[in-house]
């Protein structure tokens, strides 16, 4: 069942879909119903359309267990506000046509530095253990990872 | 026994310690008073380390060598910088007592060059801010106005240059972090080209966009330092060979015939009128210098900014994972378990602006929001390399202003969401390129400093420091002296 807001989105395209002139495709992304809305007629454009009111309080505390940090329940609420608005990020780059557009994710001309797979040995133990929170025998100690039978 | 460094610049400096006028020790001990005259008021270092920079100093001194342009002279680092054996904690709980075991490639650089560091200097904690407030450890004042903030995240690095407790500094800039500072306390900061400067040793905040660049008060001095940290360096996969020019080479040139753009994008709704004002003369005056100067368009800015949130945000979470509380740094005492470890170390060591950028991050690499935002942003990322590239096929900069406002008041935030959009439009784009960006002073407006950023093409910096000479020449800004000055 399509929330209202999907409904609405549909009925403003009723004509243009009866018409023949877009089809509509509707589908699950990421807990956010999406309608993927195309202009047949004209040239290709693709608009995603974020149905989603809000990220749940669920969701965000799902990130927070990936990130290793824990909030009380008042920063919780306030964490979902904030991811909410990045919604509004999100929204603002649907309206960019990326469709023939390749990622830059460097901007070096750099593909691989490599070198000879010759060992070295930088001779740091004594300072790299120096700045350890707790130290024993030589080796940084953690606390117990597998929970023994006194526990 | 304090140093006037208003009344010189590092050619000076140096000619006075060939011709032993000063020593490298009288010259470290008296910037060791500077800090200990004005820092209170200032507070831009966050420690300083005396005794092991005045015996560098000493050696420096009965090894009798200064052909080095920048040997002796005192200079600071951000505290995200790595000093071998000095406690550095990029402003953070969580790297409370942490002491690198190695320097930084720029470190090793400038210590080869005979320059003697001071202390580490203050900033938003792991470079996340504009203002420095968000430093774990204390608020830096600007140098032209205590009261109000010295910008961010470089914000100890600008107000220590422009205070005049030493001759230059070393920040770091990966959405404005060096220019917006430099604009705020009217001094020259430049990020080089993205790979220009090696980033070995600087902890990474966001390893795409991250550069580490001088902080002076003229562009030779600028100019100068940037000969000593450029280069290629094998530690740093991101690290482009490319030839190093001396910099200061093309200074006298003079802009005759020079084409500048000025997008319009960085003139919108958002800019303090007097600031746009003042940032227009500054164009004019290069004008009336003998460049030409025409109007573009950069379509895709406001998409950019977007983009730079999510890119910067992914990126730096995934930089900070590696603060777990387990090899290095701060370790929450009650933790039990693994787990508690890293949970209690991470939500009590780090703060809340630290947390948010986390948060934002994490959720956008996260299965499902993967595509939608990490590699969207990224394609969109490309059409803004494409807008400057389009640009630099018929000019040679892009100029325009590097804030929208002057320095604000410490605890006060920008209130518009107009000007807080222009505030990281105006910069972040130069990040997303790669592109070498400097902000030079233009002016005052009710007594705080304006900046005026020139943007070059990859790997000319030359010809941004050819611009900002002449106008440096012109205009001689950096004649003016804040009310901190006094002190020495």
């Amino acid at each position: 069942m399509l929330s209202q807001r999907s409904q609405l989105y549909l009925l403003f395209f009723k004509k243009q879909i009866r018409r023949n002139l877009i089809y509509v495709k509707i589908d699950e992304y990421n807990n956010l119903e999406r309608i993927v809305v195309r202009l047949v007629f004209k040239q290709v454009q693709m608009k995603v359309v974020n149905m989603a009111e809000t990220i749940s309080r669920n969701d965000v505390a799902h990130v927070a267990s990936l990130a290793k940090l824990a909030f009380d329940e008042a920063k919780l609420d306030q964490f979902t506000d904030q991811l909410t608005d990045i919604l509004t990020l999100f929204e603002t780059l649907s309206e960019v046509d990326t469709s023939a557009v390749e990622p830059t994710y460097s901007v070096t001309p750099n593909v691989n530095h490599l070198r000879e797979d010759v060992a070295d040995n930088w001779h740091q133990k004594q300072e790299l253990l120096a700045n350890a929170p707790e130290e024993a025998a030589d080796l940084i100690k953690v606390p117990a990872i597998i929970k023994g039978e006194d526990d | 026994m304090t140093f006037n460094y208003f009344d010189h610049d590092l050619s000076d400096l140096h000619q006075k310690l060939l011709n032993h006028e000063l020593t490298a020790q009288e010259l470290t001990q008296a910037t060791l008073d500077n800090i200990t005259a004005s820092d209170g008021d200032v507070q831009a270092f966050l420690g300083t380390n005396g005794p092991e920079a005045l015996q560098q100093a000493q050696e420096l001194d009965q090894k009798g060598d200064f052909s080095n342009p920048l040997a002796g002279i005192p200079m600071g680092l951000k505290d995200n910088l790595s000093t071998k054996g000095l406690e550095t904690r990029g402003a953070s709980k969580i790297l409370a007592g942490f002491k690198p075991v190695y320097d930084a490639t720029v470190v090793q650089k400038l210590q080869a060059a005979g320059a003697i560091s001071v202390g580490k200097l203050n900033m938003d904690e792991f470079a996340m801010g504009g203002s420095t407030e968000n430093s774990a450890y204390q608020k830096t004042t600007n140098a032209w106005d205590h009261t109000k903030v010295p910008g961010g995240s470089s914000g100890g690095s600008a107000a220590a240059v422009a205070a005049g407790q030493i001759p230059y500094a070393l920040g770091s800039d990966t959405g404005g972090s060096i220019r917006q500072p430099a604009a705020f306390n009217g001094i020259v900061g430049l990020k080089p080209t993205y790979g220009r400067v090696s980033r070995f040793g600087l902890f990474a905040m966001a390893s795409s966009l991250d550069q580490i660049g001088p902080l002076t008060r003229t562009v030779k001095d600028n100019a100068l330092v940037l000969n000593a940290i450029a280069g290629f360096d094998k530690m740093d996969s991101t690290s482009v060979k490319s030839e190093v020019p001396d910099f200061t080479a093309q200074l006298n040139q003079g802009i005759k015939g020079m084409r500048i753009a000025v997008p319009k994008e960085y003139f919108e709704e958002g800019i303090d009128p007097k600031v746009a004002q003042q940032v227009k003369s500054a164009i004019e005056q290069l004008r009336e210098l003998g460049a030409t100067v025409d109007e573009v368009s950069l379509p895709h800015t406001r998409y950019g900014v977007a983009a730079y949130y999510i890119i910067m945000s992914s990126e730096a979470s995934s930089n900070l994972q590696r603060y777990d509380g387990i090899r290095y740094g701060f370790r929450a005492p009650e933790a039990k378990s693994l787990e508690e470890v890293y949970v209690q170390t991470r939500s009590q060591g780090f703060g809340d602006e630290v947390k948010r950028r986390i948060m934002l991050g994490t959720f956008s690499l996260s299965a499902g929001a993967y595509d939608a935002f990490f590699k969207k942003a990224a394609q969109v990322r490309t059409l803004i390399v494409e807008d400057f590239n389009k640009v630099f096929n018929d000019y040679d900069l892009i100029v325009g202003p590097t804030a929208p406002t002057t320095a604000y008041g410490l605890g006060e935030e920008i209130n518009d969401p107009k000007a807080m959009y222009l505030a990281d439009a105006l910069t972040i784009p130069v990040n997303l390129a790669g592109l070498p960006g400097l902000s030079i002073n233009a002016g005052f407006v009710d007594g705080l400093p304006v900046g005026l950023q020139l943007i070059g093409k990859p790997f000319d910096e030359a010809t941004i420091y050819q611009a900002a000479q002449a106008f440096e020449d012109a205009t001689r800004w950096f004649e003016k002296r804040p009310a901190v000055a006094e002190k020495y």
